[in-house]
């Protein structure tokens, strides 16, 4: 073999490995393990994401009392600098069921809703704050809850319309802080909801949509048509069953409300398990939620028809007593389903998806696991792609593309 | 000045009972251990949160029960985060539960721990289980009530008078 053969050979395999390292730079995450006061998306507690209309991964999370956003123009392998959302130190809530949530409008603005916690059980107050800026600082946080009372506003969900309305509902104990004091029985609290149409800089007063609603179970919101909001929550029906309700929030009020399930479930505890759901039109919804009633027990799915004031195509999608935390997303004409489970000691998360708007399912499937602890599993979409995002201890922040077979891992 | 060294010294007594209160890890071989612990002896199980207020209802009525039964086994596990242990630990002293057997959750996956413990639990909260003598349980979702532990105190007291003879 003549020197400049020898000195080709090298230099291509050094180019190869050079390749090599290069994609493995740029393929694998950036995570190894979380050092001491490191704010990261992979470290930070309740990671949150959303895409902007551009393609752009937001994602909210908090650490060290403080909620922070990043973003990643990569799916997810790197991620921004942190920028605090929160000027002052502040315990925020970030139990599974209760993570601050992230939403932009089609202007790019972005806005950030989360619960503090404040002295007292069960207490807490509504916060909201917006950059303007493309997510270089954020405006001083506002508190959403109008009452003035030290008392519990919790479980905050956020969503933001086609028309730009920003709509956050929460569970609200005014109403049962009021029967108390008057040495009446209350059964649950209360949900009410704020809507701003000038995109956050202020928002409407406070709407009562309902009473007595479950305590402690996250409420599923969505954007319905061009300006109004659909929202599901777990309701105290009578006899003390705690199944689902569903309504419409508009700019001028709720509907009224209508059961969403009938699961039969009598039970004074607490599921700390919320529903989910996302819009197929104007009267379609599509539902997931967990019951452990008389007449369902576990995951299921149905389709609430408001028109007939009815839910109909009910699923078991997993009734194992480890599912947990379901998700329901539609995108490019498939229906997604995404939940966690736990065999063989490890978690798993699987999917079924429908391509028939809910009629006929896949079986599950095993999307990916983890050893060992986890955050609750999500389903977001750019405008190509749907993604599960989800936090393990062990793996930090992963961002899945489901409908790219070979990518997954 | 009187009330703020009163505020003061509850304070004090709050940080030093918290302290002494031998909050163990309860992870999912600790069923084992508490059935060995507990041989050919009846216990009650509960599991709670700091975020359910079913919990605290329940915690009124086994702070009675516990206060007038002082002989009888009373464990609570919390399955919040270990680094909730301190709030876990007040709550524990203010229903006057710190002479119970008290865990909390250890950093292993909730489902592991819940799936060692019992394979039907989803999750809801208050939890318990009604142990016999030959540790068969029994199971229940939501607030216990003074009616059931009085029947389970009866139930105990007939197993305890059936050991003697």
């Amino acid at each position: 073999m003549s020197n400049a053969n020898s000195q080709t050979i090298k230099l291509k395999a050094l180019g190869t490995l050079t390749l090599f390292l290069v994609l493995c730079f740029v393929l694998t995450p950036i995570y190894a393990s979380c050092e001491q006061d490191q704010i990261s998306v992979h470290c930070g507690k309740t990671p949150t994401s959303t895409f902007d209309q551009h393609g752009r991964l937001w994602t909210s999370f908090v650490q060290n009392k403080s909620v922070y956003i990043s973003y990643s123009d990569d799916k997810g392998i790197q991620h921004s600098s942190p920028v605090k959302v929160n000027q002052t130190p502040q315990t925020v809530y970030t139990n599974g069921e209760n993570r601050p949530k992230i939403r932009l409008d089609n202007k790019g603005n972005i806005f950030v809703s989360w619960t503090e916690k404040t002295p007292g059980r069960f207490t807490g107050d509504i916060r909201f704050a917006r950059s303007t800026d493309g997510g270089s600082h954020f405006e001083s946080q506002k508190k959403i809850n109008d009452d003035g009372l030290p008392i519990g506003h919790r479980f905050d969900a956020m969503t933001v319309t086609p028309s730009g309305l920003i709509y956050i509902a929460w569970l609200d104990k005014r109403d049962s802080a009021a029967a108390k004091e008057s040495g009446l029985d209350y059964a649950g609290i209360s949900l009410y909801y704020a809507v701003s149409s000038d995109h956050g800089a202020t928002f409407s007063p406070n709407v009562k949509v309902a009473e007595h609603t479950c305590e402690c179970c996250r409420i599923a919101i969505a954007s319905k048509g061009e300006s109004n909001a659909t929202v599901m929550w777990r309701h105290i029906f009578s006899g003390g069953m705690r199944d689902h309700a569903i309504t419409t929030l508009t700019p001028n009020g709720a509907s009224s409300i209508s059961r969403a399930t009938i699961d039969e479930w009598k039970t004074d505890a607490c599921p700390h398990h919320g529903p989910d759901i996302d819009n197929l039109s104007q009267h379609l919804t599509h539902l997931t939620w967990f019951s452990n009633g008389a007449l369902h027990k576990g995951i299921y799915y149905g389709v609430f028809q408001s028109n007939l004031n009815t839910t109909t195509n009910i699923i078991e999608v997993d009734t194992s007593p480890q599912a947990s935390h379901p998700q329901v997303k539609q995108f490019a004409n498939i229906v997604w389903l995404a939940w966690k489970t736990y065999e063989n000691n490890q978690s798993y998360i699987k999917i079924r998806k429908s391509l028939n708007n809910g009629a006929l399912w896949s079986k599950p499937e095993t999307i990916v696991s983890t050893l060992g602890n986890s955050d609750h599993p999500y389903l977001l979409s750019d405008t190509k792609n749907i993604f599960l995002a989800w936090q393990t201890e062990n793996e930090g922040l992963r961002l899945i593309p489901l409908d790219e077979p070979s990518v997954r891992q | 000045m009187i009330r703020s060294f009163l505020l003061c010294s509850v304070f004090l007594c709050q940080a030093s009972l918290a302290d002494k209160l031998p909050l163990q890890n309860w992870n999912s071989n600790s069923l084992q251990q508490l059935s060995a612990h507990y041989y050919r002896q009846p216990f009650l199980l509960v599991f709670w949160s700091l975020d359910c207020p079913a919990c605290y209802k329940e915690f009124e009525v086994l702070s009675h029960w516990k206060e007038n039964h002082p002989n009888s086994h009373l464990v609570i596990v919390s399955t919040d985060p270990l680094d909730m242990g301190d709030e876990v630990q007040n709550v524990l002293i203010e229903y006057q539960l710190t002479q119970s057997n008290v865990w909390i959750f250890a950093n292993e996956p909730s489902a592991k721990i819940r799936n060692s413990i019992d394979s039907t639990w989803f999750g809801e909260l208050p939890r318990s289980y009604f142990f016999d003598a030959q540790h068969q349980s029994h199971a229940h979702s939501g607030a216990l009530t003074s009616a059931q532990l009085k029947k389970w105190q009866s139930f105990i007291s007939d197993e305890i008078t059936k050991h003697e003879h």
